[in-house]
């Protein structure tokens, strides 16, 4: 196999093994909200995701960007929680200046923490010719995201089905708003606790 | 009757969604503890050394997960690799060279620590046959599900990569 496809491999891997749930939930957090017909939504969100990881990966393994490995790992959940939080929030996202427009620049600033977490372990393995590595890992992710995400799209259509045949006639919230609530809540509540261990003080 | 029926199934697939909704809160919470998601993997430079007129190998492996790693391969057990002599005994046990079906002995050239890495060196002697050599990477397997080996080889001039996983077989190096 050439070096550049394990490298490949290697990061998409990383990205499906049930080790990355953190990662996978707030994947999970930032899907809770749309449906197969907001594709486009998701796409500048996925995007813009992707781009903020890039940066401070590539920041960090080339050196330029040096972050204490303990604050990362804290403020990954806290970005989970936060996306919980905004999804409970923010309920009529079809109005109003933004709109849906901020969520991409969210995920952006998100995403550049999620890309400061694999930073340390590449670059102390990578001591040398780290572009390889890094632009095929980075690949890898990515390939693997759009695994996940299309994985918790067909949960989250059970989800609503689920929704759909248990919701009484009388309920005040639509199904769609209850799964929103229900998966938040879930990203919130598992959100918080890895925050409270990974304190760093 | 139809209706009443109907309606004791929505009660049950609430009981249901809110049962699976606690259980699935309580299964991720305890399923990731208090670190982050590390990369377990391991870097290996594999060449020929012409002037000694042997294999090259070194290993990168993060201190901490190769200090965890079992020496009595005990279940459940993680006892520190504290010496050398643990340290080559396990890379044997780990990390074969085959040559055909000859294993090749693996000899330590030394150890340093640079940051959170351990470069561990061994050789070998060649092989009789390059393209007879196999290699089995299952370094830190035991310990770990997601563990990645990476070995980078030179031997048959062109740089080739291997990726190792657990529960991989052994693999041509040419």
């Amino acid at each position: 196999m050439s070096e550049f496809l394990t490298y490949v491999e290697f990061g998409f891997r990383h990205i499906v093994d049930v080790a990355a749930m953190d990662h996978i939930l707030f994947l999970v957090a930032l899907a809770a909200i749309y449906r197969f017909r907001d594709a486009r939504n998701v796409l500048w969100v996925i995007t813009a995701f992707t781009v903020g990881h890039s940066i401070t990966l590539a920041l960090a393994v080339s050196g330029m960007l040096d972050l204490p490995a303990s604050l990362i790992e804290f403020l990954i959940p806290v970005t989970i929680v936060a996306t919980g939080i905004e999804n409970l929030l923010v309920r009529d996202r079809g109005h109003g200046a933004w709109g849906w427009k901020y969520r991409p620049v969210f995920a952006g600033i998100f995403g550049l923490v999620h890309g400061a977490g694999f930073a340390n372990y590449l670059k102390a393995l990578f001591v040398e010719g780290i572009a390889v590595p890094l632009f095929g890992f980075n690949l890898g992710i990515e390939l693997g995201q759009v695994v996940v995400l299309l994985g918790i799209a067909l949960v989250l259509m059970v989800v609503d089905q689920l929704i759909v045949l248990a919701r009484r006639p009388s309920a005040r919230w639509e199904a769609l708003r209850i799964r929103i609530v229900a998966v938040s809540l879930l990203v919130v509540a598992v959100g918080s606790v890895w925050a409270v261990e990974r304190r760093p003080w | 009757m139809v209706t009443r029926a109907w309606s004791r199934a929505r009660a049950g697939i609430r009981a249901g969604i809110r049962a699976a909704s606690i259980a699935g809160v309580l299964l991720l919470a305890a399923a990731r503890p208090t670190a982050a998601h590390p990369l377990h993997t391991t870097l290996t430079e594999l060449s020929v050394d012409r002037v000694r007129g042997t294999l090259h190998i070194v290993i990168r492996v993060f201190a901490d997960d190769f200090g965890t790693a079992s020496t009595a391969g005990r279940r459940g057990a993680r006892t520190p690799v504290t010496d050398a002599a643990n340290s080559l005994a396990y890379v044997q046990r780990a990390f074969v060279l085959t040559d055909g079906a000859r294993i090749l002995p693996l000899r330590s050239c030394g150890t340093r620590q640079g940051g959170a890495l351990l470069w561990i060196c061994v050789e070998a002697d060649p092989p009789r046959s390059p393209a007879g050599l196999r290699l089995r990477n299952a370094l830190l397997c035991d310990l770990f599900a997601d563990q990645v080996n990476i070995v980078r080889s030179t031997l048959g001039g062109a740089p080739r990569s291997l990726l190792f996983t657990r529960g991989d077989q052994a693999k041509p190096l040419l």
